[in-house]
């Protein structure tokens, strides 16, 4: 506890603990684009995105009494805003997810569809994401950009891991396709 | 081995994709709602200081008030004597009898206190019990006015408390 407390220790996220109000707008700034781009890529939705960002840093930095340190801020903040992104997209019942795992079943790893030739492209890239629908962005966006495992996900998500497994096969599997066809 | 490409290009690539930026209302909300906070309380503290040091600095003054009136017919005669005989040796020296200008200095003190005393004690009774009365009362009332922070602010009212009593120390010292 003691050795986690000192390697995560933060002293803005401190002084902000102190209630010293400075500090908060450190901490905005150096969080707040990334956190932006992390709920825009789930939400899909720049005014859906903003509202999740303020909601989000709300309750950071309101609860930040009870923050002890057991990981960093910026993590803890990230989970609150995938979380919160989540939420948004079952209000409006987006989050779809198929949990009929058979359907690739039978994709092996070698099936997968072939990249080499894709000329990849950060706006590309984002341009198909944009067209996915919520529940595969929602998985591809956790796997590929924020860097959580399947069982994270699985976790985040609510659902099996083998439903994230198999929804991860197939929002690649189309992200490709779209990526093809662009 | 190709499948890869796609997590390899996201991955060298990853900062490249936040590249929105969110608009100022967030930060203008979450400016007003967390500057509010911090100002609320920043200023219930400045009020509350104010409102204590005021009663304390009341106290103070009407403590000092007070003890120079107890001490007027004592301490401050001594002055007025020095005074009247450094200022006018022609009124003192009528009235003072001969053998005190000859005595010793030590002996000419105490008796033109005593003479001193004597003349302005009556005169001054009236008005000095009245007003030794009124700055009691005034210091009756700021100390229960301080007396009720003692709950909300224990370790203030305790530092104020041991500033009155340093003062009345004083006040016996002198």
């Amino acid at each position: 506890m003691e050795i986690t407390t000192g390697i995560m220790f933060d002293e803005v996220v401190e002084r902000c603990r102190q209630g010293d109000a400075s500090g908060y707008s450190i901490l905005y700034k150096r969080y707040s684009k990334a956190m932006f781009n992390t709920s825009l890529r789930i939400v899909n939705n720049a005014a859906d995105a903003e509202d999740v960002l303020q909601d989000a840093f709300t309750d950071a930095f309101g609860g930040l009494k009870d923050f002890n340190f057991s990981s960093t801020f910026g993590a803890w903040l990230k989970k609150i805003v995938i979380n919160k992104s989540l939420n948004l997209l079952r209000k409006k019942k987006l989050l779809l997810i198929d949990t009929d795992d058979e359907a690739v079943q039978g994709l092996k790893e070698d099936e997968m569809p072939d990249e080499s030739y894709l000329l990849l492209q950060v706006a590309k890239i984002k341009k198909a994401m944009q067209t996915l629908d919520s529940g595969y962005r929602s998985v591809l966006s956790l796997y590929l950009f924020e860097g959580y495992d399947h069982e994270e996900i699985s976790e985040i998500m609510a659902v099996p891991s083998t439903t994230v497994r198999s929804q991860y096969m197939r929002a690649r599997q189309k992200l490709v396709t779209l990526l093809n066809k662009a | 081995m190709m499948q890869n490409e796609l997590e390899k290009f996201i991955k060298a690539n990853r900062e490249a994709f936040d590249d929105e930026e969110p608009s100022g209302r967030v930060w203008n909300n979450l400016e007003k709602q967390f500057s509010n906070n911090t100002a609320k309380v920043v200023s219930i503290n400045r009020t509350l200081f104010f409102k204590i040091s005021s009663v304390a600095a009341a106290i103070i003054i009407v403590s000092v008030g007070a003890w120079l009136l107890l001490n007027k017919n004592t301490g401050s005669s001594t002055g007025s004597v020095i005074t009247a005989q450094a200022l006018s040796p022609d009124t003192a020296g009528n009235k003072v009898p001969e053998a005190i200008v000859k005595a010793p200095r030590v002996d000419t003190f105490k008796t033109a206190q005593v003479i001193k005393d004597s003349s302005t004690e009556t005169a001054d009774n009236n008005g000095y019990s009245e007003e030794l009365f009124y700055y009691t009362k005034l210091t009756e009332i700021k100390f229960k006015q301080l007396k009720r922070i003692e709950k909300e602010e224990p370790v203030l009212y305790q530092s104020f408390y041991a500033e009155i009593k340093k003062l009345d120390s004083w006040s016996c010292w002198i």
